[in-house]
């Protein structure tokens, strides 16, 4: 393990280094940016939920001036290509619409208003296919089929113990039967597409989180070689996983090549809500059990999530198993279905938000029957450092089959000394930050009961809650991240490593690892995240991923730069001395303290020492990861612990937030003021989750009729309490950068159990989700 | 696909009379804008010329005299936010102001604006009719009067003539004393009302209801009076009815709501808020009536 | 012609009457400052002043705002000088993405133009016409107070 020295830049609430462009409005999104002489593209979406071309007549529309290209299924490549994670999988344009508002063709013209017109010009003679809009209807046989797959995917299981055993070692069972809405990101920004072609090489902008897997999703839905596209992802709005890999970038490439300009693609907001994805709906039916003294025995899950349209996933994420790891007993399964609606995807905490939820109601209402406080019940029964991971049982079977019992055989010796145990929990832990947090909330005064309001005035009754939630810290199976460092000969540094930037400022916070590693002040560090020509592969910000595995390459990209700067400083200005006497401080290069000599030099001194030289030494030093980081979701998570106060007006259902406590352990805080926001922005979201949001769709058509921000609720600055707290508990990470892992799903997660459980202390009732105004009355039984 | 329109700037009223007249159903009057520019953009209307009241001098006001009350067609939304301060017989207005749409709406929308889009759920029409206000109207045929509860004729429809346009909202101030309330059911701090009641209660110097009005939105195709409710609270003595007696008005004014299921709400969740909003502004304004504390 | 004053300049745009001002002050002016997100009113992220009230510009037709002042993001401060309210943002960080900073800026400088020593409650409820779908409303709420504060100090030196 790494020695642990006094950090000077890491930990530090410095201000993100693209403030001033926030604040003054110059920050460019895709929908602000544009190239010389593009044209504007619309795309024709379906009417239909679904149905086939028969034919498609767009001879109107290209005889409408300033129409420059038509696209149509007639110029698409016929293989599918997948986003990450199976968010995604279809073929660009196939001629078969699957939802209402599915890409259909698009149009290239000179001006936006030419091309809204001539998509409405462009005749199409439909097939009408029966279509399923009920995940539970399209499981059945015999249902109308989406997808050449098959709605249904081969549900992924986790299984250990004996859940029969376990049952019948129980004192109390508890059913649940609960379903989840459907939540929309609703990211402000929106977001465009622009491709240019030069020659057979094709240059997209467009936001993305994740960068690396857009160039990958390009070459595999069109064909292109890899090193022929260059993809330019630009900062996003709050996407919280939407804007990865999306269709209608790959139709902008397509029309951009059929109209030999470059072709701008803006989605209104609209189309941002309705058309591109959302949260799946999910269903959980599980069981679980415990015993008089409060242990839990057993868990049964049956989780079904619709995967709308083009969704291709047979899980959605979830460490809740991991987390109550008191459970001896499970079977876990989830399962994906098709249905003819928008697609669905990864939204921030996934499973962590729905079948995590599921489960904190059973546990609570198991401690409600056996007579445990919430914050002892969870105490209890939750994951310490050391436990063995039960959601990764059949992983850890497989992996060490797979590896012969050795899982770190191809990871470098030096790593694989320090590597922590595979398959346990390495560090982090939600029962130190319980105790801590009902101290702080006055939980023993505040609570007075299970199902028991903590006052009551007229018809306001107010509860309290709380709840927890974990999740991973980015993962390794998509693939592994890598960054470089670059030392300019004027000293300055640049890091390119692939990430997104939606507001969680990775420019910052790798900025920080690599100014730590380095020894240089913050101001000289500049971030590159977007441009795929100059990062190399990574994860992109996924999984909350980026500071854990992001970070941990960016630092490993850093220390090779300083290994190399010093190597040569060491020979050519400090006589010869041993390289490891040498440290940079504040981007001073000299000895160490103790060591001879008292010469100093900086890095760009020593870059500058051979330009001139004519044995032509290097005068630029390239960082990288050279290994690959090892697997870590054999071990690390993320944990939050959330408090609550409601109030319920009783009569109208109506729900104000009253008071928020936010625990956080995600190791070390490498910027707290980015760590807070990224906390109590999770907390916002979950609540909305839990008391707003829900995308509707229509019975007839299965079209969302609330895409737009009046009727698709969102939490305003009044409806949070502005003196919401957060509070970090930093159980460093054994390999994490400067001992930080993952942070941005966690706190979503741990909201929605927690006001949902003060809703029920405040009311007696447990209500579904959203908790709107009129659920909570009808939960009541009063209309 | 959205129309393009023509804009013009009248800068009187006659102007703009005589220019929608001439220009007919293609021509909208464009007052604040914001349902208009909405209504656009979503094609619900393809106006094909905008003709923009807001050059119009004059029609922004609110004049607080003995015995009537004016307030500009024009007047924005913000300033009657701010109109109790002028005069507190307003209070009820400018707490209704500030419930509705955002602070950056409120800067333009109009109450003219309010009045003739007559959305169901408009939160200033049920407590203009509550409170007996009238309507001056200016069209090619000249001006007329009319009090606000004949406005709606249904969603979107008013009974205006073609070239009509609103230039003054008055309330003539009662002769006795007077309360009135306004509460309606709504999501988050901004949001569209879900359901809303609007009452205005006058009582002898005996404590007895002498008028009464109570007026909903959003539980019908127009915003309505509950004739029920009204007939329960006529000649009772207001500060005896107890909380039961409230209840019982409320459910006589959910007799007479015929609310829709939409995106929103249903239909039963509104008729069961109808009862508690109705009740609610009773208390309200009981409690004005007899000085006690909220 | 349609004739506007934004940040103290005035231009003379063709046919641009009929066109949103949020539309204009983006295609035609180059002002990006101003974000279109929900187009609708709802978000505030267009959000400009209006003869120093706050506007969603989405809304308002540019012909509607002849003979007005308009000042947008753009006018309100240097990247050498920013204007109080802009440091305070960044100050307490309020903000996440940055897609609705400029709005809410905007609706924040109008907001302590009226009332210069708001409360916490006043301030919250006034950020209110503006949404934040990051989730970082406490922050921003404090760079209203921490702006607030900074403005008084300057009008007191």
């Amino acid at each position: 393990m790494e020695m642990r020295k006094k950090l000077s830049v890491v930990g530090k609430g410095v201000p993100v280094k693209d403030a001033t462009s926030k604040v003054m409005g110059s920050l460019r999104f895709a929908v602000d940016m544009g190239v010389h002489r593009m044209a504007y593209g619309k795309i024709l979406r379906s009417p239909h939920p679904h149905a086939r071309i028969k034919a498609i007549d767009t001879s109107k529309a290209e005889a409408l001036p300033g129409v420059i290209a038509i696209l149509t299924h007639h110029d698409t490549p016929r293989n599918n290509w997948e986003a990450a994670w199976f968010n995604y999988r279809g073929k660009v344009l196939d001629g078969v619409a699957r939802f209402v508002g599915d890409e259909v063709a698009a149009v290239a013209a000179e001006t936006e208003d030419i091309a809204r017109q001539a998509i409405e010009l462009i005749d199409i003679s439909w097939e009408i296919l029966p279509h399923v809009f009920d995940m539970a209807q399209a499981a059945k046989p015999g249902s109308p089929q989406v997808r050449e797959e098959g709605n249904v995917r081969p549900p992924s299981r986790v299984e250990w113990g004996d859940v029969v055993q376990g049952e019948a070692e129980s004192d109390f069972i508890v059913d649940c039967d609960v379903k989840f809405p459907s939540q929309q990101y609703a990211s402000l920004g929106r977001n465009a597409c622009i491709a240019e072609w030069e020659d057979d090489k094709v240059t997209l902008w467009t936001s993305s989180q994740t960068p690396s897997e857009l160039k990958d999703g390009v070459h595999e839905a069109l064909g292109i070689p890899q090193n022929k596209i260059r993809v330019l992802a630009l900062p996003s709005g709050s996407s919280f996983g939407l804007w990865w890999s999306n269709n209608f970038m790959m139709v902008t490439v397509l029309l951009a090549k059929k109209a030999g300009r470059a072709v701008k693609i803006e989605l209104d907001n609209e189309e941002c809500m309705a058309t591109v994805k959302r949260r799946h709906e999910e269903h959980s039916r599980g069981r679980m059990g415990c015993t008089r003294d409060g242990r839990l025995t057993f868990l049964k899950m049956d989780h079904m999530i619709d995967n709308g349209a083009y969704g291709f996933k047979n899980d959605v994420g979830y460490t809740c198993l991991d987390l109550w790891s008191g459970i001896h007993n499970a079977s876990s399964q989830v399962q994906g279905v098709n249905t003819n609606r928008v697609t669905a995807g990864c939204f921030r905490g996934v499973g962590d938000c729905t079948l995590s939820v599921a489960m904190e109601r059973m546990a609570d209402q198991l401690a409600e029957k056996a007579g445990f406080d919430p914050v002892d019940f969870r105490a209890r029964n939750q994951i310490g450092q050391g436990d063995f991971l039960n959601g990764l049982k059949g992983y850890s079977d497989e992996v060490m089959k797979n590896t012969n019992g050795d899982p770190l055989a191809f990871v470098a010796p030096e790593l694989r000394d320090k590597w922590p145990e595979l398959f346990h929990l390495s560090s982090g832990s939600t029962v130190p930050m319980l105790r801590d947090g009902a101290e702080r909330f006055r939980w023993g005064e505040r609570f007075k009961g299970w199902g028991k309001p903590s006052s009551v005035s007229g018809a306001k009754q107010r509860g309290i809650g709380v709840g927890t939630g974990s999740h991973t810290c980015g993962v390794e199976a998509e693939g592994n991240s890598s960054s470089i460092v670059r030392l300019n000969p004027d000293g300055s540094v640049k890091v390119f490593c692939s990430a997104g930037r939606q507001g969680q400022g990775s420019e910052t916070t790798q900025a920080q690892v690599a100014a730590e590693a380095l020894g240089v002040p913050l101001e000289i560090v500049e971030v590159e995240t977007g441009d795929t020509d100059a990062c190399p592969w990574g994860h992109g910000s996924i999984a909350s991923n980026t500071m854990y595995r992001g970070g941990w390459a960016t630092r490993e990209a850093a220390l090779d730069a300083r290994r190399q700067i010093l190597e040569l400083a060491a020979r050519e200005c400090f006589e010869g001395m041993d390289p490891e006497s040498l440290d940079i401080v504040d981007g001073v290069i000299g000895p160490k303290e103790g060591q001879p000599s008292n010469r100093t030099t900086t890095i760009s001194e020593v870059l500058n020492l051979f330009r001139s030289d004519a044995l032509g030494q290097m005068s630029s030093i390239t960082g990288q990861s050279r290994d690959p980081m090892p697997p870590t979701i054999a071990f690390s998570r993320q944990f939050a612990t959330h408090f609550v106060e409601v109030e319920v007006d009783m009569d109208t259902g109506q729900i104000k937030v009253l008071d928020y406590l936010a625990l956080q352990d995600s190791g070390t805080v490498v910027n707290p003021q980015v760590l807070k926001n990224q906390v109590i922005g999770g907390a916002i979201c979950g609540l909305g989750f839990a008391l707003y949001e829900e995308l509707k769709f229509s019975p007839e058509t299965g079209e969302a009729i609330n895409a737009n921000l009046l009727d698709y609720k969102l939490l305003r600055t009044a409806d949070f309490p502005a003196n919401a707290e957060v509070i970090f508990h930093e159980s460093y990470d054994p390999v994490g950068p400067y001992g930080a892992r993952g942070a941005g799903e966690s706190p979503i997660a741990a909201a929605i159990p927690a006001v949902s459980q003060a809703v029920y202390n405040a009311t007696g009732v447990w209500v579904d989700m959203p908790m709107t105004p009129e659920n909570v009355i009808r939960a009541l039984g009063k209309v | 696909m959205r129309s393009q329109f023509d804009y013009h700037r009248p800068d009187s009223v006659a102007d703009a009379v005589r220019m929608k007249h001439e220009l007919g159903t293609d021509a909208l009057f464009w007052a604040g804008g914001t349902d208009l520019v909405l209504q656009w953009k979503a094609e619900k209307i393809k106006p094909l010329h905008c003709i923009d009241l807001t050059a119009i001098d004059g029609l922004a006001y609110i004049k607080s005299e003995d015995s009537i009350l004016r307030i500009g067609g024009l007047t924005s939304l913000s300033e009657i936010e701010r109109a109790d301060r002028q005069d507190p017989y307003l209070r009820t207005l400018a707490d209704v102001a500030r419930l509705m749409a955002t602070q950056q709406t409120r800067t333009i929308a109009t109450i003219a604006g309010n009045l003739c889009n007559a959305s169901p759920a408009a939160d200033l029409i049920p407590p203009l009719i509550a409170m007996g206000a009238y309507l001056r109207v200016t069209g090619e045929e000249g001006s007329r009067e009319l009090p606000v509860e004949q406005l709606m004729l249904g969603p979107g429809r008013t009974c205006l003539h073609d070239s009509e346009m609103v230039t003054e909202i008055y309330i003539p101030r009662p002769t006795q004393a007077r309360a009135s309330s306004y509460r309606r059911i709504d999501r988050t701090v901004v949001d569209i009302a879900l359901v809303s009641a609007a009452g205005a209660i006058t009582l002898d110097d005996d404590g007895v209801v002498g008028s009464v009005v109570i007026a909903l939105g959003a539980v019908a195709p127009t915003v309505i009076r509950s004739a029920r409710a009204e007939a329960m609270l006529r000649g009772a003595v207001l500060s005896s009815m107890s909380y039961a007696d409230l209840q019982q008005v409320g459910e006589a004014a959910a007799d007479d709501a015929t609310p829709i299921n939409d995106v929103r709400a249903t239909a039963g969740y509104r008729t069961a808020m109808v009862k508690v909003l109705v009740r609610r502004v009773l208390e309200d304004i009981s409690r004005s009536l007899t000085g006690e504390p909220e | 012609m349609t004739k506007l004053t934004v940040n103290n300049k005035t231009y003379e745009i063709s046919g641009a009457s009929a066109r949103t001002l949020a539309s204009v002050l983006r295609n035609d002016l180059g002002l990006m400052g101003t974000k279109v997100s929900c187009a609708e009113g709802e978000c505030g992220s267009c959000t400009v002043l209006l003869d120093g009230k706050p506007v969603t510009s989405c809304l308002v037709l540019a012909g509607q705002a002849q003979g007005r002042q308009i000042e947008t993001i753009e006018g309100i401060g240097r990247a050498e000088e920013l204007h109080p309210v802009q440091q305070a943002f960044i100050d307490e960080q309020g903000f996440q993405c940055g897609a609705c900073t400029p709005g809410f800026i905007m609706s924040a400088k109008a907001f302590l133009a009226e009332n210069p020593n708001p409360s916490e409650d006043e301030a919250s409820i006034a950020m209110s016409g503006n949404i934040c779908r990051c989730g970082a409303h406490p922050y921003i709420v404090s760079a209203v107070l921490n702006a607030a504060e900074k403005m008084q100090k300057g009008r007191e030196s």
